[in-house]
């Protein structure tokens, strides 16, 4: 385990806060991929284009959770120790994009049950 | 067209060089010797004007991540333009932060004697008036030691202090412009540490302060570089104001698990339409594998569910490995929603 937390402490904090956003900024990319295929799906058999909530939910992860969460993690954490202003900004960052995260994915939920439901017989 | 190409090579390489070059000149150097073990200077408080409550506090930065090493403190000297200040022959009390592994791991007060060895990781505070630190800081249980020799005539706007043992100067700090008599007699050496802003302009006054970065343990290997606190510490770290301990936590966390859990089926409900189209267009649609990309996200949550039931939150190395499964499945979902995209677009243009 020792082993581990070496390497572990080699990369700074800043680069694997990057890893996670970057990651989301590939999920919401995914998703505005997934919305065109469903938007063509949903006019085959005459549903409402629904399809718009999945790329709302895709801005959402980025801007509302990608984005403040990077800031959170490579500015307000770092700086904890130093200054109790920082635990506000933090929790207004984290409350932000944490929010964000989960009415991004119940955006993006909608209309895919939505079409399972309408393709289900 | 082979030289075009070769001279955007070369401007890209050159563009590189010059962003590589500013990040390494923005890192800096921590001490003017360039390591961090031992004794540092971790925060200065000049207050707003010569005269009133001044002090110096410093770090015994220890090798390792546990206080059951010690360091000699005999012959350290605090150097300022007013005096000099053997710190080994000086008494009080100091802080020892709290320390995952310790029994019980809480925060500690540690008695220190003239001429005993220092724990590692405590951080002692010498006060141009003990009496006047007792008072303003009232909560603090740290005892000042008695650095009237050398404290008190500190200038807020212009000055610097420096931190010796012998000839070894182990660290200084200097802010505005203090001038070359002052340097002299501190035996202050190069710039580092030396060009800071002043923080002692200005009500309240504020401190100069290493910033280190923020972890369940201390690190001796990281104890911050230079910055101005708002936030006046002596004798520890900033403590987690308990009136945002539960929304901080308990609510955020929850919405994260939720948020991540969430995000999760929504990529499992992708492959299940897959599958779907598969079926309808009678056509390969690499559902299952559709299925198995979102598995880092589910990483993710998991990981982060242990940290915070562990750990109260996120931290290394869970959060490295949940970080990177995240990234490997966010590739993953990419590549395979693309093929399954241009799949259906071809399917669909046919029809």
């Amino acid at each position: 385990m020792l082993i581990f937390n070496n390497v572990f402490e080699l990369i700074p904090t800043i680069w694997t806060a990057l890893l996670l956003e970057i990651g989301f900024i590939f999920l919401a990319i995914a998703l505005f991929w997934f919305a065109r295929i469903l938007g063509e799906l949903l006019e085959i058999i005459q549903k409402p284009p629904v399809e718009g909530l999945i790329r709302i939910s895709g801005w959402l992860l980025i801007l509302t959770f990608a984005l403040p969460h990077y800031i959170a993690n490579s500015f307000f954490y770092p700086n904890l120790t130093a200054d109790s202003n920082m635990w506000i900004w933090l929790w207004v960052f984290r409350t932000i994009s944490n929010l964000g995260l989960m009415v991004a994915a119940v955006l993006a939920f909608i209309p895919v049950f939505l079409y399972w439901r309408w393709t289900r017989e | 067209m082979q030289e075009r190409k070769s001279r955007k090579r070369i401007a890209s390489t050159l563009a590189l060089t010059a962003l590589l070059a500013v990040l390494l000149a923005a890192c800096g150097e921590l001490t003017p010797s360039g390591k961090v073990d031992g004794f540092l200077i971790n925060e200065v408080y000049t207050g707003t004007s010569a005269g009133t409550l001044q002090w110096v506090e410093i770090l015994a930065n220890g090798q390792g991540k546990d206080d059951d090493s010690t360091l000699d403190l005999r012959g350290v000297t605090l150097n300022t333009a007013k005096g000099s200040v053997d710190l080994g022959t000086l008494k009080g009390v100091v802080f020892l932060p709290p320390l995952a592994g310790r029994t019980p791991p809480g925060p500690k007060f540690a008695p220190l004697q003239a001429g005993t060895p220092v724990p590692a990781g405590a951080y002692i505070v010498v006060a141009s008036n003990p009496a006047a630190f007792a008072a303003t800081y009232p909560a603090s249980k740290v005892v000042a030691l008695d650095g009237s020799a050398v404290l008190g005539s500190l200038d807020p706007k212009d000055d610097a202090l420096t931190l010796r043992s012998g000839d070894d100067l182990l660290d200084q700090i200097g802010w505005g412009s203090p001038n070359a008599e002052t340097l002299n007699k501190i035996k202050s050496g190069g710039d580092v540490n030396m060009k800071l802003p002043a923080a002692g302009i200005g009500e309240p006054a504020k401190t100069l302060g290493r910033t280190p970065p923020s972890g369940p343990t201390r690190d001796s290997g990281k104890p911050g570089a230079f910055s101005i606190h708002d936030t006046v510490t002596p004798g520890g770290t900033v403590a987690r104001p308990d009136k945002y301990n539960f929304l901080l936590n308990e609510i955020t966390n929850l919405i994260t698990i939720v948020g991540g859990l969430s995000l999760y089926l929504v990529f499992i409900m992708i492959a299940v339409v897959a599958r779907r189209f598969e079926t309808l267009a009678q056509q390969r649609t690499y559902w299952q594998l559709l299925l198995a990309a979102p598995t880092g996200i589910l990483i993710y949550d998991v990981v982060t569910i242990i940290s915070f039931i562990l750990n109260g939150q996120l931290v290394d190395p869970y959060r490295i490995i949940g970080f990177a499964a995240l990234f490997l499945s966010g590739i993953a979902c990419l590549a395979i929603i693309n093929v399954f995209r241009n799949i259906a677009k071809d399917i669909l243009a046919s029809q």
